[in-house]
């Protein structure tokens, strides 16, 4: 069966987005068969007119064995409703997409203060929060070596090509703490909006990217791929044409732990168990991939 | 200030209590409302989960029955005091309704008369 795979830089909160963009790959004939962590796969079907709707329940833990049974009763009622679910997102296994064939299906919500209740409490407890710390950390770094990387460019330490790799870094590092404070504050914004809702019994937020959310990620996407230019650019010039074969090894290789620790996740939440356990063993695993994945990228990248 | 849960009963809250009066599981609810609402009233899947496991919580129904995974739930004395109180609520609203417009109603007629 042909298959197609998609990079997916759409977050759950961005449903109305990611509905719209599932039902014009459906009207195309691609009708989603798995949500992984940041990659979409869909299978070829007939073009169809297909509704999407995510569903979210904030009660599935993070290990939890999936389908939960809460999850199965769910998917009874959709069914009965008319909707087939589609996929679990590897990501957030709270999320689920359905889909229905009908022109015009019974929303999956009909309440609108039950609706943004159990919205903003996944939103809140699933995303917010641990985006505060991922956040927090992340731009911790970034601005550390962003800070140096300055430090080092004022001084004029580097050779010319050097100098271009480290200003390409340094920019890279700044538009990413911009890129993550967007991605809080509409999150933020986007909860406040929901919590609001649930009171009101109101419409709630939109779905859609923001300008700010589009336009650092285009950013972000074009000085990552610039910096990793001027570095593919250098390691040519200073050690000829295998340089570029052995970064592009490298690459592979951190993807492949990548998709081998997520995987792995996978396989975890299909069993049974206690959930402290599961993570206790995923940690142990995906520090032994990290630590692979440094050695194996330090001998590709060894000229 | 947050707003009490269930101080008012949105629609799909009345008639999801009103189906379970007697014992009936999601998919029953789901048919029973469409059908006396004579489709006025669409209860979607998602309501009808979150909905019953908030009435679970707060002990306005209770789960008699589960077979695999289809649960039936009834009303407990404390669901059927809150419908009641609804429909105390929804009478009131309409003997205000009548009394603020029986004169509006009568001169409209008069006139037409």
């Amino acid at each position: 069966m042909k298959r197609k795979f998609e990079f997916n830089l759409y977050a759950p909160f961005q449903y109305q987005d990611l509905q719209d963009h599932l039902e014009k790959m459906a009207g195309r004939g691609w009708e989603l068969e798995k949500a992984g962590y940041r990659l979409f796969t869909y299978r070829a079907a007939p073009p169809a007119t297909v509704r999407y709707a995510m569903a979210f329940r904030p009660e599935v833990g993070w290990m939890d064995q999936l389908p939960t049974q809460g999850q199965e009763i769910y998917a009874d009622y959709c069914r009965d409703a008319g909707w087939e679910l589609a996929a679990t997102w590897s990501r957030f296994p709270q999320v689920q997409f359905y889909r229905s064939r009908k022109q015009y299906p019974v929303p999956l919500e009909t309440d609108l203060t039950s609706r943004w209740r159990v919205t903003a409490q996944w939103m809140e407890t699933r995303f917010v929060d641990p985006l505060r710390g991922d956040v927090a950390i992340g731009c911790f770094f970034a601005i550390f070596l962003a800070i140096v990387l300055t430090i080092f460019l004022a001084q004029e330490e580097f050779a010319p090509p050097l100098f271009a790799m480290c200003a390409a870094a340094d920019v890279l590092m700044i538009l990413l703490v911009l890129n993550q404070l967007v991605v809080l504050v509409d999150a933020q914004r986007w909860l406040q909006q929901a919590k609001r809702a649930a009171e009101e019994g109101s419409p709630g937020p939109g779905g859609r990217m923001s300008l700010p959310w589009k336009l650092t990620t285009g950013l972000l996407i074009a000085a990552g791929a610039a910096t990793l230019a001027v570095y593919v650019t250098n390691a040519t010039a200073d050690f000829g044409f295998l340089a570029p074969v052995r970064i592009a090894g490298a690459v592979l290789v951190f993807y492949i732990t990548l998709f081998a620790a997520f995987r792995f996740r996978d396989l975890l939440r299909k069993r049974g168990g206690s959930p402290h356990w599961k993570w206790i063993v995923f940690t142990l695993v995906a520090t032994l991939l990290a630590l692979l994945s440094v050695e194996l990228w330090d001998w590709f990248t060894d000229f | 200030m947050a707003r009490e849960k269930f101080q008012t009963l949105t629609e799909q809250m009345f008639y999801i209590l009103l189906a379970l009066q007697e014992e009936r599981c999601g998919a029953d609810v789901m048919a029973l409302v469409a059908q006396i609402t004579q489709n006025r009233v669409a209860i979607g899947p998602g309501t009808l989960y979150n909905l019953l496991e908030d009435f679970l919580a707060a002990g306005m129904i209770v789960q008699t029955k589960t077979e695999g995974r289809r649960r039936s739930y009834t009303l407990t004395q404390q669901g059927r005091d809150r419908l009641l109180m609804e429909k105390q609520r929804l009478e009131r609203m309409l003997s205000d309704y009548r009394h603020m417009t029986a004169g509006t109603e009568k001169n409209q007629r008069d006139t037409a008369g």
